[in-house]
């Protein structure tokens, strides 16, 4: 199957660790995401020391795709000519950095984004003793509290399924790697291209823009 | 004939929306992007492109010595040529599109009745979305186990 027909081009990109790292910091000083809340929470679930855990590594996809043709939102009028979407890895320092690991993520545009101002969404991804990553909670931070969310995680896995079998084959080793951003990095470079298009369709909620470019994988 | 894939460094700039991400100084061809250091090495095949791209003093076609500077993913010999093949592979699709589980369907219902969706929703919904109603064709056999 060829890519949607209302794209004209697309781009994949990986950015690198000093790049994410520049990202994750602008991310830090939006109060709206929470960062550090959700870090501390995060931390503290696992009974560690929230003080001294911070970003250390970091790592991310996006996708970007030129659009045929403009296309007009159906409720705003809003008109559209590129979709893009990112997501974030980040791992943590010290013993927090083998079990907890953040993602982050957006699009652009997104009727959401559009409707109501809200931009990205961040989690957390706490992984059992052992660090087995395959089976990590997402979790995200409301109301003070660290809360369960729908997984950006388990669906961008899950899409990776569908990568072909070098990808497959890449998983089971990938996923030992340690802290998240070096398990991505090392997806993505087997993965190819489909890594960031499965970054883009885990964010994808069904959107009315990005659901025929990029697909749609409910978290 | 094989196309050849380009590596170009160009560089990047800061949107007026400063809470967004620095994009590309130059409108950017189909390809693959690599982000280091507040720069972006830019791989693709589209040589009209390369062309309008090179006629900027700026851009520069990335050197062999300078790749072998950039460290892909740390601490994994990655090859820029793995890269390459991320570049021939545009256009192609991942494989979830057109896989619809249980979960997802009920979610979709409950979204459009407004009701929101609570932790243990979210859960559930995980659960059910190992039953597909929807792409079973499609469905990959995934099953990973970490530690080898």
């Amino acid at each position: 199957m060829g890519r949607s027909l209302l794209v004209v081009r697309e781009r994949t990109a990986l950015l690198l660790q000093e790049d994410a790292l520049a990202q994750w910091r602008q991310l830090e000083n939006d109060p709206q995401l929470q960062l550090s809340e959700l870090l501390s929470a995060s931390a503290a679930s696992l009974a560690l020391d929230a003080q001294g855990v911070g970003i250390e590594t970091a790592f991310g996809l996006q996708y970007e795709a030129d659009l045929e043709r403009p296309v007009t939102h159906p409720e705003t009028g809003q008109s559209v000519s590129q979709y893009s979407a990112r997501m974030l890895f980040a791992g943590l320092s010290g013993p927090a950095g083998t079990r907890v690991g953040l993602i982050y993520g957006d699009s652009y545009p997104t009727a959401e984004a559009a409707a109501s101002g809200q931009g990205g969404q961040i989690r957390s991804l706490i992984a059992p003793e052992g660090g087995d990553w395959q089976r990590a909670e997402e979790h995200a931070f409301d109301q003070g509290n660290l809360v369960p969310a729908d997984g950006f995680w388990d669906a961008f896995k899950r899409c990776l399924g569908g990568c072909g079998s070098t990808c497959l084959a890449s998983l089971t080793g990938c996923l030992v790697l340690g802290a998240l951003p070096a398990i991505v990095g090392c997806l993505a470079a087997t993965c190819g291209a489909c890594a960031a298009k499965c970054a883009a369709c885990a964010l994808c909620d069904c959107g009315w823009l990005c659901r025929p470019i990029v697909g749609c994988c409910e978290q | 004939m094989k196309a050849v894939v380009h590596w170009l460094a160009v560089p990047v700039v800061q949107r007026a929306e400063s809470d967004r991400p620095p994009v590309l100084k130059y409108e950017a061809p189909e390809g693959v992007v690599v982000r280091d250091r507040g720069t972006a090495y830019v791989g693709t095949t589209d040589e009209k492109a390369v062309e309008r791209l090179l006629a900027h003093p700026d851009v520069e076609t990335l050197s062999a010595e300078r790749k072998r500077r950039v460290e892909l993913v740390p601490g994994l010999p990655v090859p820029w040529e793995s890269l390459e093949h991320q570049v021939l592979s545009l256009g192609t699709d991942h494989g979830r599109r057109g896989v619809i589980g249980l979960g997802d369907v009920i979610s979709a219902l409950t979204r459009r009745a407004r009701i929101p969706e609570c932790g243990g929703c979210a859960r559930r919904r995980k659960g059910l979305n190992r039953i597909t109603v929807w792409g079973w064709w499609r469905r990959p056999a995934l099953h990973l186990q970490s530690g080898g």
